[in-house]
C-alpha cells in the first residue's frame, strides 16, 4: 500500500476510538455509509499537486498535521453582525441551542441538525457519495459530525434571511470540523441563507463543511457565504447543487479568512429553464492562500449560467480561480458566461486561473473572460489631476473594481453588509 | 464578390478529398523494425555522425524509458506500440545529387505532386524577389533535396539538412540542439532526440535579413515507419527569417506516428516568422488510419526586442498534439501564436501555446479558432506566465471556436499564472456555431450550403489566414474548404 500523507494516517488511526462518539454511531445505515466514506477515503488520500484539480493549491502545510493550539483564557463569542430573526449557530463543530433562534420559522420550513437526524436514524437524506471521488467529502462522511438540515415544502417562502454561523473557538480539544449540510427546497419554494464562517486569529483548525443542495422545479435559493476563518485555519469547502427546471440558484462567497481556503462548487442542472449563478470576491493578504474552483454541468437543453468573481490581493497572498462549463450532448441552446478578475495590489502576490470550457453541442453561447493586473495608473493620474490623495484615489479605484461584483448580489441586506465587511478589509491596506 | 467568387472556385478545384493520398514506389534504405540502443546506434552510423551526438542520443533514449507516455490531453486513441515502427526509412541514392537533373525521377514526381514548385522558382524568381522560396524537402526521415543554395550562401544564410549541419558546421548544432528542447522535456521530445533522423537546419548570420523564404516540406511515405524530424533556427542579432513547414502523407488504413522537435533561437532584435500548414492525412470518416502528430515546438527569445511569431493552420492528422511555445527572456521580447485548428470527421486537437515571460515590458499575443465539424473534438490548450520579473508584461489572449453539426466538441482550457504586479492579461473565449441567417444569406445568393459554409469559416479565420506568407495563405484558404467538405447538409 502506497504511504499516505502524516494527516489521512492519523484520521485512519482515530476512526475507531472517534466512531462511538460520532452522531448515528448506532444505526447500522450511518454506519455503513461512514466505513464506505473511511474506505474511499483511504484510496484516495488527500489530493496531491500532480491531481490536476489541485496543481495550483498545495494542502502540504495541511497533510503534515496541523498543530494543536493550547487553549488560553475563554475568548468571546463573536457576536452575529448581520441582522436577522432566525439564527442557528453552530460552536466548535457542534449546534448550540443557546446561540440560536429558531421559533419566528413560518410553517412548511424545517431547520434542523444534522446530529440529531442521524442519531434519529435519517441518514437517508444526506443521499449517496459512493461514487464521489473528492477525498475531502469522503472524509466529511466518515467523521461527519453535524450541520444543518433545511427542508422547505413547495410553495413556501421566508422573505427575512436564514443565517448560520460556524464559530471555531479555542480550547475544545478537537482541531477539524466535519460539518454535513443538507438543503432541499420544494416546488415553487424561496430561501434566502446566509452562511458565516469564523474563528479566532491565532487558532490553527480544519473546517471541511460538505453542503448539499436539491431545488426542485421553479424553486429559488440565494444563497451567500461569509468566509472569516482564522488567519491560520484550513477551510476547504465543497457545495453540491442540483437544479431541477425553472429554478434559480444565487451564490455568492466572500472570502476574507483562512491561511488556506478552497471554495468548491458545483451546479448540475437538470432541468430547462434553470439558472445557476455563481458569483465571489476574494480578499486576501499576507500569506494567505484562497482557491475557488467550479463545476457547472449543463445536462439537458435550454438554461443558462453566469459567474463573475473579483479578486484583490496583497502581501504574498496567491488566489486561484478554477472554472468549468460542461455542455454535455444534445443539450442545445445552453447560455453560459464566465469572468474572473484580479488585482494585484502588491509586488509578491500572485493568481493562477484557470477558466475551462467543455462544449459537446453545437447551438450554444458560452464564454469566458479573464483578466490580471495592477490599478489602472491612467485613473489613478487622472484621480490625483482632480485633487484627490492618492490613498483615496487608489481606495475609489478598488471600490469599483469589487462594486461591479457586490452589485450581483440580489438581496439588499446583505450586499449592505458585505460592502461593509469589504470596506473595513480595505481600509487596511 | 471578389472573395466569394475565389472561395467557390477554390471549392470547386478541389475535386478529391485528400489529393496527397498517394503511394510512391521508391526504394528505401530502412532500418529493422522496433527500438533499442542498437537502433540508435545504427541511425547514428548511418548518418556518420560524430560521437557526441551518438551519446546525446543514448542519453536520450536511456531517459525516454524512464518516461510514460502523457495522457492529459483530451484525445483518445489505442496505445502505441513503440516496437511497431521502423524508425528509420530513407529514399535509396547511389551518390548525393549535385543538382536537381540527378535526383531519381520518381521522386521529382512526387514533388510535383505534392505541389513543391521546385523548378518553377526559377521561373518565379524573376517576377518578384521578395516571393522567392527556397525549399529543404524532408522525404520520410530523411532531408532528400535542397533549393537555392547558393544564392543564400552569398547572404552568409546556412540552410542544409541537419545532418549535413552536423558535419559541416558541428559547433553550431552542438551549442543550440536540445538548448531550447532539452531531452528531458516530454516523452516525445526525448524519443525525437534519440531517433531523429533529418530535419532542417538554418542559421541567419549578423544582421542579415533572409532574401528569400525558407521552406521545408515533410512527407512520410513508407508504410509503418514513424518520421522524427528536427528543425534548428537560429536567427542571430539583427537577422530576420521567413520559414515555413508543409507536411503531408499517404492514405493508409494504419496509423503513423511523426514527433518532431523544433527549436528556434531568437537573438537581440532579430525576428523569426515560423508558418505550418499541417495537411497530414486525417484517416477516414470512420476514423481508420490517419498520422498521430504528437509535435514539440519551441521558441527562445535570448536577447533584447527578440520576436517570434508562430502560425499554424492545421487541417490534417488523425490525432494532433501540439503546442508552439515562446520563452520571452530578453526585456521588450515579443511572442506571437496564431492558429487555426479544423477537425472533421473522427479528428482530435488538443493543440495551443505557452508563453514563459520572463523579460522586462514582453509582449505576447494568442490568436486561436477552432473549428469543430462531424464528430471531432478539438481542444485549445494554452499557459500564459508572468514570471515575478516580468515588469509591465502584457498578454492578450483571444480563443474563438466554432461548432459544426452537433456530434462534435469545442473545449478551451487556458492556463493563467500571474506573479508580476504590473503585468497585464486579458483572456476571452467563446464558442458559438454558424448561425443560420449568415448561411441563408449566402445561400440566397446562389452559393452552396457547402460553399456558404467555406466562406463564412475562411471569414471567421482571416485574422490568422492574414498572416500567413502569400504562397501559403491561398494554399490555406483552400485546405480549410477541404477540410469541411461533407460536414454540412
Amino acid at each position: 500500500m502506497k504511504n499516505l500523507t502524516p494527516l489521512a494516517q492519523t484520521y485512519l488511526d482515530r476512526f475507531d476510538t472517534a466512531r462511538e462518539s460520532l452522531p448515528g454511531h448506532d444505526n447500522p445505515a450511518v454506519v455503513a455509509l461512514r466505513e464506505s466514506g473511511l474506505a474511499r477515503f483511504a484510496s484516495l488520500d488527500f489530493p496531491g499537486r500532480k491531481v490536476e484539480e489541485w496543481r495550483f493549491t498545495n494542502l502540504s502545510p495541511l497533510t503534515k498535521g496541523i498543530e494543536t493550539t493550547e487553549a488560553p483564557a475563554n475568548a468571546a463569542l463573536p457576536a452575529a453582525e448581520f441582522e436577522t430573526p432566525h439564527i442557528m449557530t453552530f460552536v466548535n463543530g457542534h449546534f448550540s441551542a443557546n446561540e440560536s433562534r429558531l421559533d419566528k420559522l413560518p410553517d412548511g420550513v424545517k431547520l434542523s441538525s444534522v446530529a440529531a437526524e442521524l442519531d434519529a436514524g435519517n441518514s437517508a437524506l444526506l443521499g449517496s457519495d459512493a461514487e464521489d471521488k473528492r477525498a475531502v467529502v469522503a472524509l466529511n462522511t466518515a467523521f461527519m459530525e453535524d450541520g444543518f438540515v433545511l427542508m422547505v415544502e413547495d410553495g413556501v417562502s421566508v422573505t427575512e434571511p436564514i443565517l448560520i454561523r460556524f464559530l471555531s473557538l479555542l480550547g475544545t480539544g478537537t482541531n477539524a470540523h466535519h460539518m454535513r449540510n443538507v438543503i432541499r427546497l420544494g416546488q415553487n419554494s424561496a430561501i434566502t441563507l446566509v452562511e458565516e464562517h469564523a474563528g479566532i486569529d491565532g487558532h490553527a483548525y480544519f473546517a471541511n463543511p460538505m453542503t448539499n443542495i436539491t431545488l426542485a422545479a421553479d424553486a429559488k435559493l440565494n444563497h451567500y457565504k461569509y468566509q472569516a476563518e482564522s488567519n491560520t485555519a484550513f477551510h476547504l469547502a465543497n457545495t453540491d447543487t442540483e437544479l431541477a427546471a425553472g429554478a434559480v440558484y444565487e451564490n455568492f462567497a466572500l472570502t476574507t479568512g483562512a491561511r488556506l481556503a478552497r471554495n468548491e462548487l458545483e451546479s448540475r442542472i437538470t432541468g430547462s429553464g434553470a439558472v445557476s449563478i455563481l458569483n465571489g470576491a476574494y480578499l486576501i493578504r499576507g500569506q494567505q492562500h484562497a482557491d475557488t474552483t467550479t463545476i457547472t454541468r449543463h445536462l439537458v437543453p435550454e438554461n443558462e449560467s453566469r459567474q463573475v468573481y473579483k479578486g484583490i490581493l496583497d502581501g504574498e497572498a496567491q488566489g486561484v480561480f478554477q472554472g468549468k462549463i460542461q455542455i454535455v450532448p444534445d443539450a442545445q441552446q445552453v447560455n453560459g458566461d464566465q469572468l474572473s478578475r484580479s488585482l494585484l495590489l502588491s509586488d509578491r502576490a500572485s493568481v493562477s486561473v484557470k477558466p475551462e470550457l467543455e462544449i459537446h453541442a453545437d447551438d450554444v453561447k458560452c464564454s469566458h473572460g479573464a483578466s490580471s493586473g495592477e490599478l489602472d495608473e491612467d485613473a489613478l493620474f487622472y484621480l490625483q489631476s482632480r485633487g484627490i490623495d492618492e490613498k483615496s484615489a487608489r481606495k475609489m479605484l478598488i471600490d469599483a473594481f469589487l462594486a461591479d461584483v457586490l452589485e450581483e448580489i440580489s438581496n439588499d441586506g446583505v450586499r449592505e453588509y458585505f460592502a461593509k465587511v469589504t470596506a473595513r478589509w480595505m481600509d487596511k491596506v | 464578390m471578389v472573395v466569394a467568387r475565389e472561395t467557390v472556385e477554390q471549392v470547386a478545384s478541389v475535386s478529391d478529398k485528400y489529393k496527397y493520398g498517394f503511394i510512391s514506389d521508391i526504394e528505401a534504405d530502412t532500418a529493422p523494425i522496433g527500438l533499442s540502443e542498437d537502433i540508435v546506434r545504427f541511425i547514428s552510423a548511418k548518418k556518420e555522425e560524430p560521437e557526441w551526438l551518438l551519446e546525446w542520443r543514448l542519453k536520450a533514449y536511456r531517459h525516454w524509458l524512464t518516461m510514460v507516455e502523457p495522457d492529459w490531453a483530451q484525445v483518445h486513441y489505442p496505445k502505441i506500440d513503440f516496437q511497431d515502427i521502423y524508425y528509420y526509412s530513407a529514399p535509396k541514392t547511389k551518390d548525393k545529387p549535385k543538382s536537381l537533373d540527378e535526383v531519381d525521377p520518381e521522386l521529382l514526381e512526387v514533388y510535383k505532386k505534392l505541389g513543391i514548385p521546385l523548378k518553377e522558382q526559377e521561373v518565379l524568381a524573376g517576377v518578384e524577389g521578395a516571393h522567392n522560396v527556397a525549399v529543404d524537402a524532408v522525404f520520410d526521415s530523411v532531408s532528400v533535396a535542397t533549393t537555392f543554395k547558393a544564392r543564400l550562401e552569398k547572404e552568409g544564410v546556412i540552410f542544409c539538412p541537419i545532418s549535413e549541419a552536423v558535419r559541416d558546421h558541428p559547433e553550431l548544432v552542438q551549442k543550440y540542439i536540445g538548448s531550447v528542447v532539452p531531452y528531458t522535456d516530454n516523452y516525445y521530445a526525448a524519443l525525437n532526440s534519440a531517433v531523429f533522423t533529418d530535419g532542417s537546419f538554418c542559421y541567419i548570420p549578423k544582421g542579415v535579413r533572409c532574401p528569400m523564404e525558407l521552406s521545408t516540406y515533410f512527407r512520410i511515405n513508407a508504410a509503418q515507419t514513424g518520421q522524427f524530424e528536427r528543425t534548428l533556427i537560429i536567427a542571430d542579432d539583427e537577422s530576420y527569417v521567413s520559414y515555413l513547414e508543409g507536411c503531408t502523407a499517404p492514405m493508409r488504413d494504419e496509423n503513423q506516428l511523426h514527433a518532431a522537435v523544433v527549436e528556434l533561437v531568437i537573438m537581440k532584435d532579430a525576428e523569426i516568422k515560423y508558418s505550418t500548414v499541417q495537411n497530414w492525412y486525417p484517416g477516414d470518416e470512420n476514423g481508420v488510419g490517419g498520422i498521430y502528430n504528437f509535435v514539440t515546438k519551441r521558441a527562445a527569445c535570448r536577447g533584447e526586442n527578440a520576436k517570434v511569431s508562430w502560425t499554424q493552420v492545421e487541417t490534417g492528422s488523425a490525432i494532433t498534439w501540439k503546442y508552439p511555445s515562446c520563452i520571452l527572456q530578453g526585456d521588450n521580447s515579443v511572442g506571437e501564436f496564431y492558429s487555426i485548428a479544423i477537425t472533421n470527421n473522427m479528428q482530435q486537437a488538443d493543440t495551443g501555446t505557452k508563453m514563459i515571460h520572463l523579460g522586462k515590458n514582453t509582449s505576447s499575443t494568442i490568436i486561436s479558432k477552432g473549428i469543430s465539424a462531424g464528430k471531432a473534438q478539438n481542444t485549445y490548450r494554452g499557459l500564459v506566465r508572468m514570471g515575478r520579473k516580468a515588469e509591465n508584461a502584457r498578454n492578450h489572449t483571444v480563443c474563438d471556436s466554432l461548432l459544426i453539426g452537433d456530434k462534435c466538441g469545442a473545449h478551451t482550457v487556458p492556463y493563467i499564472e500571474n506573479q508580476s504586479r504590473t503585468a497585464t492579461i486579458e483572456h476571452e473565449a467563446t464558442t458559438s456555431k454558424v448561425s443560420e441567417e449568415q448561411l441563408f444569406y449566402c445561400q440566397q445568393r446562389g452559393l452552396s450550403e457547402e460553399e456558404s459554409m467555406a466562406l463564412i469559416v475562411n471569414g471567421f479565420c482571416k485574422e490568422v489566414l492574414q498572416k500567413l506568407p502569400m504562397e501559403f495563405a491561398v494554399e490555406a484558404q483552400k485546405l480549410v474548404g477541404i477540410s469541411l467538405e461533407g460536414s454540412v447538409g
